[in-house]
């Protein structure tokens, strides 16, 4: 471990003899001091025998939970302003099962790091069980049989992604070779070794994970040997944050209201049928009026069908509570929004409804809304209440619609003010 | 006149966020604290992350190299984060958590106003430590408690919930722009000493928290680890130093920087409400109607939810004979909290709970539960 004293630490080599994270973790020591000076290098170490390298190590180190490191690795990756960081990640195949989707999550972004995977067929730290790596017939603490399962390749899994992949056996002579092109590559690279777990794998397998037979048994089972690059430069991926907060519109009160005490309005329509905007509209018109508005819309998740509601509290003094289950006005413009409140409309002190609308248990006005549109049906009603009841004047319902944005919508509202005005 | 700006929680919390000084927000979408992701791409300083669990290593990665980071999420999403916020207390990684809450239980209703994930964030970390837990009980303390938020997670390099409700977040109101109250921003001390006498988890300050490194600076070298360690940051066996470098995870001794509870007290009230979030506007008006039919009772908002400001509830008891807590959930939640931690001890007080489900308390209730109803 002292072989490369620019990245190799005094610490004691904590894992067993013949373990194959060993002369990984010394070539990639010797790699890294030819091209990095510690200081910028950030070594991200997973959850298992693999995350007691830290110590090892003179480079930055973050030590974090299982199957998360390239999660946590690409945190550290993509928000840095410059490229002078390099992230290298280590985890074993037990993390590399539980993190498999954060590995291709970083394929996809082409985040810039180096993933080290060092796939010695088990659990080594709780006792040799069996990973999603370990190959056919191995034997470990949870399949004493030997594994039935097909295992996941990673290689295999990163090859849609065009991302530099590498795969050898730990104490292969590639490695230094390999570990140089991924850590020198620029975007997502994953360099799989090869080794097994001498205190469980190795003993259970005598004749299949020994320094000999290794290689052959995992040509066997069709792990490919090798490194594929990328196909193409593609650029690895950055978070530059470009702060552009929005300003607070800010509307001055130069109206006046008619109220003495707080109203509650429920309008009720469909999904999609402008109720929450005509209810934003009448609340903006409201303040302009120099009243307190408090406003909750209400509607399915799937928002473009179904029920759409608006309760609006409009008070000349601050508002409280909106829980008051006693309404003062109910508008309902379409068969969604009366099916959806038909329970809470007589708790109002008036409704007033579409006159396409049945209410037989119940006492309704019956208007005509819905003849300026569907679109238009929920506006139509807030102006209908505001000539009805003078909360405050048209005059400042129809600056908070110059307001709108959409050059039709605004266009399309002044139509119906208008043409109530005319009625 | 003054200028007014008719607008939701979710506005209110990023203008906060901006203004503490978070520059990189991630966000899993999810009823109801999508509008707050949405806002903060929207303004640049925020991206999408594949699921919750993601979203919380991103930002702890991201806190690591001295951004300020946040993200917002409800209950289901809250507990798929529970692992990454145990790993940035251990680690002591400053972050903000906007937890928008639901009823509960597992995905509960996205759609329905709740408080139900109150002890869900009071016992998120495994060992006892808290995670600090603010409170805007008003949409205008929307700016100003989530820059406490951020605030305090910098100063004691913490992970911080801001636990809100549907209605705080989603819903609408006019608000005096000139109320907004934008405190300060903070950050994390940076370590100035000599590269050599860096200690990743030493040379604490007043409060016991370590100076911050970034990654990447050239030296001294930074190691982090969410698993018990010592002072240079290295798993270790427990010993007494790694005892009292994980003791101090505890945050009770920094009280001071927790916003207090609004104190509306009366002379002579026997009666004292407690609320917080969406339900203090219930309680308030409950106070308010009680006050106007004579009755004297008095009013405590509470803005701190954990760690529990024992002394601050404390001290609005003198005289007082029954205490009201009124909150969104089936079972109480926080007056369990108070309870737990022996608000009470010693008081001669009846603790009632006025506590509902799926639907807004009303005053009138909360009222009735002052007047000796058994509510709840």
């Amino acid at each position: 471990m002292k072989d490369s004293p620019a990245f190799a630490t005094d610490a004691k080599n904590p894992w067993c003899d013949g373990c194959g994270h060993s002369p990984v973790t010394r070539v990639l020591q010797e790699t890294l001091a030819q091209h990095f000076d510690p200081s910028n290098v950030v070594l991200v170490t997973d959850i298992g025998c693999i995350g007691m390298a830290d110590s090892l190590f003179t480079c930055h180190t973050v030590h974090g939970l299982h199957g998360r490191a390239p999660a946590l690795a690409a945190g550290i990756a993509m928000t840095r302003n410059d490229q002078s960081l390099k992230v290298v990640v280590m985890m074993g195949d037990g993390g590399a099962a539980i993190g498999l989707q954060h590995i291709l999550e970083c394929a996809r972004l082409n985040q810039n790091l180096t993933l080290i995977v060092c796939n010695n067929q088990t659990y080594g730290m709780t006792g040799g069980q069996q990973s999603a790596y370990t190959l056919p017939g191995v034997r470990t603490s949870t399949s004493p049989h030997g594994v039935q399962e097909t295992p996941f390749d990673l290689c295999r899994l990163l090859e849609g992604f065009d991302v530099l992949r590498a795969r050898t056996a730990a104490t292969a002579h590639e490695l230094p070779e390999y570990l140089t092109q991924c850590l020198r590559h620029n975007g997502f690279s994953m360099l799989e070794t090869l080794n097994y777990c001498p205190s469980y794998t190795g003993k259970f397998n005598p004749e299949t994970l020994t320094p000999k037979a290794m290689r052959d048994f995992f040509a066997a089972h069709g792990l490919e040997l090798g490194m594929w690059p990328a196909a193409t430069a593609r650029p690895s991926y950055r978070f530059s944050p470009t702060l552009q907060p929005a300003a607070l519109a800010s509307i001055i009160p130069k109206y006046s209201h008619g109220l003495t005490k707080p109203v509650q309005i429920l309008l009720a329509g469909s999904a999609g049928g402008g109720v929450q905007s005509a209810a934003e509209i009448f609340a903006q018109g409201a303040i302009l009026s120099g009243l307190h508005v408090a406003f909750r819309g209400e509607y399915p998740v799937t928002v473009g069908k179904g029920f759409s509601t608006a309760i609006l509290v409009l008070s000349p003094e601050p508002i409280l509570s909106t829980s008051q289950e006693h309404g003062d006005l109910a508008l309902v413009v379409s068969a969604d929004g009366l099916a959806f409140t038909r329970n809470d409309l007589p708790k109002h002190a008036s409704v007033a409804v579409d006159q396409s609308l049945e209410t037989p248990d119940f006492a309704a006005t019956k208007i005509d809304f819905r003849q300026f549109g569907t679109r238009q049906a929920a506006l139509a009603a807030l102006i209908w209440a505001l000539q009805q009841y003078h909360y405050y004047p048209l005059a400042a319902m129809r600056e908070a619609i110059d307001a709108v944005r959409s050059n039709r919508v605004r266009e399309s509202c002044h139509a119906t003010l208008e043409k109530l005005g005319r009625l | 006149m003054t200028p007014c700006t008719f607008v939701d929680g979710a506005s209110l919390i990023c203008r906060g966020a901006l203004h503490a000084g978070v520059d990189y927000f991630v966000g899993y979408p999810i009823t109801p604290a999508s509008g707050i992701c949405q806002q903060m791409i929207e303004c640049g300083v925020g991206m999408p992350a594949s699921d919750e669990i993601t979203a919380l290593q991103y930002l702890i990665g991201a806190s690591l190299n001295g951004h300020k980071a946040m993200t917002a999420t409800s209950g289901p999403g809250f507990m798929l984060m529970s692992e990454g916020i145990g790993a940035a207390l251990a680690m002591e990684v400053p972050l903000t958590i906007v937890l928008v809450q639901r009823l509960g239980p597992a995905t509960g209703s996205a759609t329905a106003n709740a408080q139900g994930d109150v002890l869900l964030v009071g016992n998120i970390v495994s060992g006892g430590f808290i995670v600090p837990t603010i409170c805007p009980s008003t949409l205008e303390e929307c700016v100003e408690m989530t820059v406490h938020a951020v605030n305090i997670s910098q100063l004691l390099r913490i992970p911080v919930v801001l636990l809100t409700e549907k209605s705080m977040v989603l819903g609408k109101r006019s608000v005096a722009i000139d109320d907004l109250i934008y405190p300060e921003p903070q950050s994390s001390s940076r370590f100035d000493g000599a590269a050599e006498r860096f200690k990743p988890y030493g040379d604490l300050d007043a409060r016991e928290v370590p100076p911050f490194q970034p990654l990447g600076t050239p030296r001294p070298q930074v190691r982090v680890t969410a698993s018990t360690h010592n002072e240079e940051g290295l798993i270790a066996r427990f010993n007494e130093s790694v005892r009292l470098n994980t003791e101090r995870l505890l945050v009770n001794k920094s009280l001071d920087l927790f916003p207090a509870a609004v104190r509306d007290l009366q002379p002579g009230a026997t009666t004292l409400v407690i609320s917080y979030g969406y339900t203090a506007y219930a309680a308030k008006e409950a106070v308010r109607n009680l006050r106007a039919r004579g009755q004297a009772v008095s009013l405590l908002i509470v803005r701190t939810i954990f760690p529990v400001r024992v002394d601050d509830i404390r001290s609005a008891l003198a005289g007082v004979e029954r205490v009201v807590i009124a909150e969104e959930n089936l079972t109480g939640l926080y007056r369990k909290a108070l309870l737990a931690e022996d608000t009470f001890r010693g008081c001669a007080v009846d603790v009632v709970g006025v506590h509902v489900m799926g639907r807004p308390i009303t005053p009138e209730e909360i009222e009735a539960a002052c007047n000796g109803a058994v509510a709840g």
